[in-house]
């Protein structure tokens, strides 16, 4: 029946249309008034951020040409002020952002953390308006040039690794002020590729790598040229898993690389036994002798002194195969 | 019913929170300050009202099959519309209420009331009945927010109550069994002044203790 389906099935869907139809038209202008000052909104708070560390600026200019790695925004005071630049660097729980103000010359005038995830009590004092979040935010006003804990500046007491990244976010972002403001080339650090034992052999090596008889005691041996790389295990952290470690050795014998594989040690802690500033040193060393200078990282100690045992086992079966 | 009577309907006697029980969540979350409390009621005061209008005045036009899906899609418009209006005019307001001013839309006092009144009433009793409802609400919200605010931040308002800022204050007031406490609390008042004005209501459990009984005509089952 005609009137059976107008009122079962038409009627139904044609209400529904028109009341999203006019929905909809209600909705587009209500968003046609209001997103402008919405987007307005928005733009004051971010600025105020910036204004905060460099209060005698009134309005910046953004700078996009810059290649310092970790800086993620480069702002330019429209009135010659100086400069806002907001980088980060890898914190424990994720990135840590900073927003520094420089004047004109370079000196910090201050310095302010963004939200991060960073273990609360510890690292979340950066942000979270604490004193002594505050107090090692505060160290920075008007210093210049690279700053280092111990040195320059003081950790925040039992957030050491949060305080690091903080610290390297503020060092990327006075590269990148000598890079933009100074003119100076840009410190671009080369991304190292996340290694595994697979691939690990061949970066050390510098290219493809043949693999050689393993020296008994050993993981592994491979050769390119004349560079060897060969590959021990050893435990670091009492309650992690076995490390791999691959030592890289040149023609005259002496490392030229190391890597370790610290997927079971602690993480933030075990795993500076990977880290540039720990195996720096044991580049050049040709001889076991050479390994008392190597220090240990304090509070990593189990991992550290892990992997100085197992160079110490290839350095001894390099000697062998070469005796 | 009388004009007034609709209006004061929501007040008290029948209290979309305290005596309907509807709309709990929001009344527990955002009452830690009294001036969110007030936000928010504001904000659900109007799209009570523009919406029960609107239904009201589409009640012959929607078939009784669909008429959920077309409430629900008016009273999100308005709650969207309200959204963008404070985003824009009161972006304080906005983070503070978070993800309790879109969550209006699922409000059971809004969705309630145009089952229960708007449906069936005339466009200028809706109205009423919306305002009277969400006075109510309003009125309930601001109360539990100052009794949380005072007594677990010293504040109220924002500004601080003179005595009371210096001691050290009940936290516990603020945090959400804070909240269940309070309102419980008002529930047990509200009940005895039913009781004391003999106006007490037989209540049972189940279908026929629903606020919604008559709407739903104990469509569950």
């Amino acid at each position: 029946m005609k009137g059976k389906t107008w009122n079962d099935l038409v009627k139904p869907i044609v209400v529904l249309v028109v009341i999203c139809i006019l929905s909809s038209a209600a909705l587009a202008g209500a968003n046609y008034v209001t997103a402008p000052i919405i987007a307005q909104q928005q733009a004051a708070a971010a600025n105020a951020a910036f204004l905060a560390v460099l209060p005698e600026a009134d309005n910046f200019d953004e700078i996009t040409e810059f290649e310092t790695t970790g800086v993620s925004k480069v702002l330019k005071a429209q009135n010659g002020a100086g400069w806002v630049i907001q980088a980060s660097a890898k914190g424990f729980g994720g990135d840590v952002p900073a927003v520094v103000g420089f004047d004109a010359e370079g000196s910090i005038v201050k310095v302010q953390f963004m939200e991060n995830s960073e273990t609360a009590g510890f690292g979340q004092k950066l942000v979270d308006g604490s004193e002594d979040g505050m107090k090692f935010a505060a160290q920075f006003e008007g210093k210049s040039g690279a700053q280092k804990i111990g040195d320059t500046v003081d950790a925040i007491t039992g957030a050491t690794v949060s305080s690091k990244a903080a610290v390297a976010a503020i060092n990327s972002a006075v590269n990148c002020f000598a890079e933009v403001a100074l003119g100076q080339a840009a410190v671009v650090e080369e991304e190292v590729p996340e290694l595994t034992a697979d691939t690990a052999a061949e970066y050390l090596a510098g290219g493809p790598v043949e693999p050689m008889d393993t020296p008994e005691g050993l993981k592994g041996a491979y050769k390119n040229g004349d560079v060897t790389v060969l590959a021990a295990e050893e435990m670091g952290w009492e309650y992690g898993t076995p490390m791999t470690v691959m030592v890289a050795f040149d023609g005259t014998g002496a490392i030229k690389g190391i890597w370790a594989d610290v997927s079971g040690q602690t993480p933030g802690i075990g795993d500076q036994a990977n880290g540039s500033e720990y195996l720096g040193q044991y580049t050049g060393i040709a001889d076991e002798a050479g390994l008392d200078g190597v220090d240990t990282i304090a509070g990593a100690t189990q991992s550290t002194i892990g992997v100085k045992k197992a160079v110490r086992k290839c350095i001894q079966a390099f000697a062998a195969m070469n005796a | 019913m009388k004009k007034m009577q609709i209006l004061t309907n929501g007040l008290v006697k029948e209290n979309p929170v305290l005596r309907l029980v509807l709309g709990t969540c929001p009344t527990l979350a955002v009452t830690t300050l009294a001036f969110n409390g007030l936000g928010m009621g504001v904000a659900a005061t109007f799209v009570l009202v523009c919406s029960n209008i609107a239904i009201s005045a589409l009640r012959s036009v929607i078939p009784d099959k669909v008429r959920l899906p077309a409430y629900i899609t008016v009273i999100a418009t308005f709650v969207s519309i309200v959204q963008m209006l404070v985003k824009a005019f009161v972006p304080d307001l906005d983070k503070a209420l978070g993800v309790f001013l879109p969550l209006i839309v699922v409000n059971c006092i809004i969705l309630g009331r145009a089952e229960m009144f708007a449906s069936k009433n005339k466009v200028f009793d809706s109205a009423l009945d919306g305002l009277g409802m969400g006075l109510g609400f309003t009125l309930t919200l601001v109360l539990m927010g100052s009794i949380r605010e005072i007594i677990g931040a010293g504040t109220w308002f924002g500004m601080a109550v003179p005595g009371l800022s210096e001691i050290d204050h009940f936290t516990f007031m603020t945090t959400p069994a804070g909240g269940f406490f309070t309102f419980g609390c008002l529930m047990a008042l509200v009940v005895f002044i039913e009781i004391k004005t003999n106006n007490r209501k037989k209540r049972s459990i189940g279908c026929e203790g629903c606020p919604n009984a008559a709407g739903c005509k104990g469509g569950c089952e």
